[in-house]
């Protein structure tokens, strides 16, 4: 429009496919957790484990650099292990505290304002549906979650199975979808929990409190019932037990956890469509009051 | 009601929130370019317009936009409104203008063309220079704008403004006013306007439908209305003579118009097609009466208002 043209027209140009339309709330917001330099350090320093990985793997193979740094290769044969252990625990463990603490840092800000602000009838209002919205806002944790856990592990699993030949990938084929199933559910189980809390606590720093309490007190009880009673059942409410019983369950390892692993997904099952229920029935224009 | 396709369309809507009966067998069809919504507080003005919007289900009939169906036809529907919250609604942390275009995306808009729109709806409501800062900076009368803005930006061809002049101090409400009138003579959308201001209604609506306990009390064409009250004079008199007065009486009636008195002073008249106010001047010069005062009637929208208000009981 030009400047000396300001009456009022409507539009009537190309528009974008209905489907991908979540897509627009996922990359707004994408950018706005980018936005913070702080939050842009945590997420660079969440690849630094990843790297340190990465090394011992490149000097596994690689005499010639370990007598440059006077290391020992039997000890380090030794030490790094490349095995589904390495990347279960070593790798996958240490990725998934970093994850947790990205989905409480972001989870309550992708949700908890726009309801306080009252913006859920003007997304509403338009070509976009509840299912829609929680989507796009499932889906920058899902990207952020994604960067940190099962794309490097990726990453580190092509290099390593090119290094250790094609023996070392018939042996270990496994890890690498086991790696995603583990990342995408354990994304399920900690998102929905934090947007639902985010959703009802409707403020961040609050939204966090609860969910970390949350966590802290169904471990609390959950220990004192294993102890008490001497039942696997109080693990069904300890996260990092269900955790370890699905990681185990999916790699096909021996989990530290004595838990079965149906219950280990039931428990998982239950804590997100829980979550899914509580936040569907918040993430609506208006509440209803009958 | 007009006889062009009808905007809104109500087809025995029912709205029900547990026990309570909100909307309550809704019936008509409207076709204005603007459509006002009074009424009393908690008549259902909002209640319609959230329900129009799909943001809750009719419990009975049905509704349609456009000849669409809200239920079945929603998405599609909604892809062609744009709605202006009562209360305040953005989106914290950004600014104005990439708020509009976030809105404007989400409605389908290319980002570029988002870009685009979001910028001319600044300018074109007049937060041009203010369109960089984040929304949470913005004045009241602003973030008002800042709605309008939001909901004309993907060029909606239905426009839902809910008590678009809320909170706004005389200057800024005059100018929502403006922008809205300014939409509906640009014939690009249809406005439905819920007020309670009768003021706001009247100056820019064509249809009026007043809701009271969830039901239609009444409704109004205002332009008819209009053109109606033009044809109802009140006429106060000074006759110079004894007799003037009845030799006028006569005379307008012999013109076709019927003619009521009031007292001896004061006469009504109803002017039949044809007969204009400068033959009602001229028979006052031929019966040598000076004609004080002329009034058209003024059904005002409140009288409208007022009337429809009243409850059985003659109360309000």
């Amino acid at each position: 429009m030009a400047v000396y043209d300001h009456g009022y027209k409507g539009y009537d140009g190309p528009l974008m496919p209905a489907r991908s339309r979540f897509l627009v709330i996922s990359r707004y917001g994408l950018r706005e957790v980018f936005a913070s330099r702080l939050f842009l350090a945590f997420f660079a320093f969440c690849f630094a484990w990843p790297l340190v990985l990465l090394g011992a793997m490149y000097l596994r193979y690689n005499a010639e650099a370990m007598t440059l740094i006077n290391l020992d290769s039997a000890d380090l044969l030794e030490f790094v292990q490349v095995n589904t252990w390495f990347f279960q625990n070593l790798f996958l463990r240490v990725q998934l505290y970093l994850a947790f603490i990205v989905v409480l840092v972001v989870g309550p800000s992708l949700v908890s304002a726009d309801l306080r602000n009252r913006a859920m009838p003007l997304y509403l209002s338009r070509p976009l549906t509840r299912t829609d919205y929680v989507l796009g806002k499932l889906v920058v944790l899902g990207v952020l979650v994604s960067a940190i856990t099962w794309a490097p592990g990726l990453l580190l699993f092509a290099i390593q199975a090119s290094l250790g030949g094609r023996e070392w990938l018939l042996e270990n084929w496994r890890v690498a979808p086991s790696m995603v199933v583990v990342s995408v559910v354990w994304l399920l189980c900690m998102s929905l929990p934090m947007l639902a809390i985010a959703a009802w606590v409707k403020w961040k720093p609050w939204a966090r409190i609860v969910f970390m309490g949350a966590i802290l007190t169904g471990t609390a009880f959950g220990q004192f019932y294993k102890e008490f009673y001497d039942s696997w059942l109080g693990s069904m409410v300890v996260a990092f037990d269900v955790t370890d019983a699905l990681s185990a369950s999916v790699f096909g390892t021996q989990g530290t956890v004595q838990m079965p692993e149906a219950a280990a997904w039931l428990a998982a099952a239950a804590l997100a469509s829980l979550s899914a229920a509580l936040l569907y029935r918040r993430v609506r224009a208006f509440e209803v009051v009958k | 009601m007009s006889e062009a396709a009808p905007v809104i369309d109500l087809d025995g809507l029912g709205v029900r929130f547990g026990r309570h009966q909100v909307l309550d067998d809704l019936r008509g069809a409207f076709s204005g370019r603007a459509i006002g919504l009074l009424g009393p507080n908690g008549a259902g003005k909002t209640t319609l317009l959230n329900t129009l919007l799909g943001f809750y289900r009719p419990t009975a009939g049905t509704a349609r936009l456009f000849g669409m169906d809200i239920t079945a036809q929603g998405r599609e529907l909604r892809r062609r409104v744009g709605y202006m919250p009562e209360r305040d609604a953005f989106i914290a942390g950004i600014s104005g203008v990439r708020f509009v275009r976030l809105m404007a995306e989400v409605s389908g808009l290319p980002p570029e063309a988002a870009l685009e729109r979001a910028h001319e709806v600044f300018f074109y409501v007049g937060l041009g220079e203010a369109r960089y800062r984040n929304v949470e900076t913005y004045s009241l009368g602003m973030k008002q704008l800042l709605k309008l803005a939001q909901a004309i930006a993907h060029g909606p061809s239905l426009l839902f403004l809910d008590e678009p002049t809320n909170g706004l101090d005389p200057p800024a409400r005059l100018r929502m006013l403006r922008l809205i009138r300014e939409i509906r003579d640009s014939g690009k959308a249809r406005i439905v306007v819920s007020s309670h201001l009768l003021r706001d209604v009247e100056e820019c609506c064509e249809e009026v439908l007043v809701l009271n306990r969830g039901r239609i009390a009444t409704y109004c064409n205002l332009a008819e209305e209009r053109r109606a009250n033009r044809r109802f004079l009140e006429l106060d008199l000074a006759a110079e003579r004894e007799g003037a007065g009845s030799g006028f009486r006569a005379a307008i009636e012999g013109l076709g118009c019927e003619v009521a008195v009031v007292n001896r002073r004061r006469i009504k008249a109803v002017l039949p097609p044809g007969v204009e106010v400068r033959h009602i001047y001229a028979s006052a010069i031929e019966q040598d009466v000076t004609i004080r005062r002329l009034d058209y009637k003024r059904t005002s929208l409140e009288d409208i208002f007022l009337q429809a208000m009243e409850g059985d009981d003659g109360r309000l």
